[in-house]
């Protein structure tokens, strides 16, 4: 089986970039009329750079039709993890309402990151196969076995995991893996207070690539500890049988990250039929990737980043 | 009235110092596997744990988040502190899910307590009310809610013999942490720090290569003051309209701030960290 590409669509027209540039797999998430800019998506309805993450019924049907017409699965984004107590319940009540309107529009599996959710949707009778979102950090082998208990039929790994971590999660279970290619939070998922495109107004960046005044006056953005690229790696990952690679970015102009799925496509494609990839060539799509993203910032390779690493 | 809780999470911490003032010590590291293993294995810590018993002081176990790579090493250890006489009746702070579900296994009536790095709110962000308060109320009184504050939750970790939360405190948060206690949980707040982010490395591995770290040099906080704030087109000065926590201190693979300054005595234990 081939190792999908998995990628963000918050619009239709990102839609069709994004699977003619190569995605075997969308995620989304819809617009919910009980929030101003919030939304059950874990991306802002609007964000702080006028960006819609989220998607209104009508053209989130019409990427369904187009996709289903690819053979492009859609994921639908129900990740939020802040889902609590509200008085009659109207909360959850508004969440699990949400998901099932992005089913009855043609989703074909979910993205849940709070385990009262994962409980809770099932206790609904949504049968809806479920992806076990980032947020919910399985970062280990018990985590994983904790999590199919849940009843989820794939885990998304989180950043910040090694090579071989990935191998020794991905041997030992027999649910679907997926993992992510591209830049992500210097943070644990999960343990990131730092949130941003989540319906504020005022513009933080991502902060974690912020810098800082230390000691000695010393400025540095100490914090940045998110490698980027997998391209250098796309062998070892299809050998090892990873199931999805996914990018992120529906905070974005989705349009413009079609380059990039564009490039992993290529990659994908390339050792699938020739049994090796030519990275120089790949990489020379996107003109800033080597000096940029690469080298010291390659997310699976043993770089220095990785091997400090606790 | 809390009591006060003591984190022992440093290598050579004063065993013979005087610790009236406080009722229980919480040993091992909130997220830090390697300084976990060096606490909890100290030569004396047992004797130092007999004593503290002795004088009628709680023990507890705080652990971290394990990465994969020592996902069998920490199952060894959490066996044998399983086993030990003197922290039979020791409730553990949980900060993975994969490692209260094995603690569960193991030894099934082991009580447990949700760390920091479980529990979630909006009110945590340093502009938390920026997120919401272009919201109707009624999502605003919700999402800044802790979102154990959940009955799904609630009674699926009651199954796992989790009784107690641990957590950050800030006004939003304060009705939900009561109607939790009310649920029947503990609610212990760290007054030492608010916590905002771990990291999978130690800065001070990451920093220098030769550096294997996590003895007492990562141990220092180092204090950052926001310079510039980072987006897709470039650095930019911080708007003065947001609040970034001043200072915000890096220990560790923690990103720390202070504790917000709220009266706490209502909750059930109050956490401070060793001097
Ligand atoms: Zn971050
Ligand atoms: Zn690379
Ligand atoms: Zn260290």
């Amino acid at each position: 089986m081939i190792m999908k590409l998995k990628v963000p669509v918050n619009s239709y027209e990102a839609a069709v970039k994004q699977i003619e540039a190569g995605a075997d797999e969308i995620y989304m998430g819809l617009e919910d009329s009980h929030f101003n800019r919030m939304s059950y998506s874990a991306r802002a309805q609007i964000t702080s750079q006028g960006v819609h993450s989220n998607l209104r019924d009508e053209e989130f049907a019409r990427i369904v039709e187009y996709a289903h017409s690819k053979n492009v699965t859609v994921d639908f984004t129900a990740n939020c993890q802040h889902v609590t107590n509200s008085t009659d319940d109207f909360y959850r009540e508004g969440f699990l309402e949400y998901v099932e309107r992005g089913i009855h529009l043609g989703a074909d599996a979910l993205i849940v990151a709070d385990i009262g959710n994962l409980i809770a949707l099932r206790k609904r009778g949504i049968q809806t196969p479920i992806i076990a979102g980032s947020y919910l950090s399985g970062f280990n082998r018990e985590t994983v076995d904790f999590l199919k208990e849940l009843d989820v039929f794939r885990i998304c790994i989180p950043d910040q995991v090694t090579f071989d971590e990935i191998k020794a999660i991905k041997k030992h279970t027999d649910l679907e893996i997926e993992i992510f290619i591209g830049y992500g939070c210097s943070n644990l998922a999960g343990v990131c207070n730092f949130c941003h495109n989540n319906g504020e107004k005022i513009n933080v960046g991502v902060p974690c690539r912020a810098k800082f005044k230390m000691k000695h006056n010393k400025i540095a953005n100490i914090l940045d500890a998110c490698p980027d690229c997998a391209i250098c790696s796309i062998p070892k990952l299809y050998d090892l049988g990873i199931d999805s690679l996914k990018i992120i970015g529906r905070e974005t102009d989705c349009r413009e990250v079609a380059e990039i799925t564009r490039m992993y496509k290529t990659a994908i494609q390339m050792y699938a039929e020739a049994g090796k990839i030519d990275r120089k060539e790949i990489i020379s799509a996107i003109p800033w990737w080597e000096n940029n993203m690469c080298h010291d910032r390659c997310k699976y390779e043993n770089t220095s980043l990785l091997q400090s690493y606790l | 009235m809390g009591t006060y809780e003591m984190r022992i999470d440093r290598l050579g911490f004063d065993i013979e110092q005087n610790y009236d003032t406080i009722q229980s010590f919480s040993i091992g590291h909130e997220s830090c596997i390697i300084k976990f293993f060096k606490v909890i294995q100290q030569t004396d810590l047992l004797d130092f744990v007999r004593r503290q018993k002795e004088a009628g002081r709680e023990i507890r176990i705080i652990t971290p988040f394990v990465p994969e790579q020592h996902l069998d090493e920490m199952k060894e250890v959490i066996k044998s502190i399983c086993k030990e006489e003197c922290f039979k009746d020791s409730v553990i702070i949980v900060n993975d899910f994969g490692l209260m579900s094995y603690i569960h296994k193991i030894d099934e009536n082991r009580k447990m307590c949700l760390g920091r790095s479980l529990l979630f709110s909006f009110d945590y962000a340093p502009w938390g009310h920026k997120i919401y308060e272009n919201e109707p109320e009624k999502i605003q009184k919700v999402v800044a809610q802790i979102n154990f504050y959940d009955d799904e939750k609630m009674e699926f970790y009651r199954g796992y013999h989790v009784s107690e939360i641990e957590v950050n405190l800030t006004a939003g948060t304060i009705d939900s942490l009561k109607e939790i206690q009310k649920a029947g949980f503990k609610v212990n707040v760290h007054k030492g720090s608010f916590l905002y982010g771990t990291q999978r490395s130690c800065y001070i591995r990451r920093c220098s290569a030769e550096q294997n770290c996590c003895g007492t040099e990562c141990e220092y906080a180092e204090e950052l003051e926001i310079e510039e704030f980072w987006g897709g087109a470039g650095y930019y000065k911080k708007p003065d309209d947001i609040a970034f926590p001043n200072p915000l201190y890096l220990r560790g693979n923690q990103i720390y701030g202070k504790a917000h300054d709220i009266p706490c005595d209502c909750f059930d234990g109050i956490i401070v960290d060793a001097e």
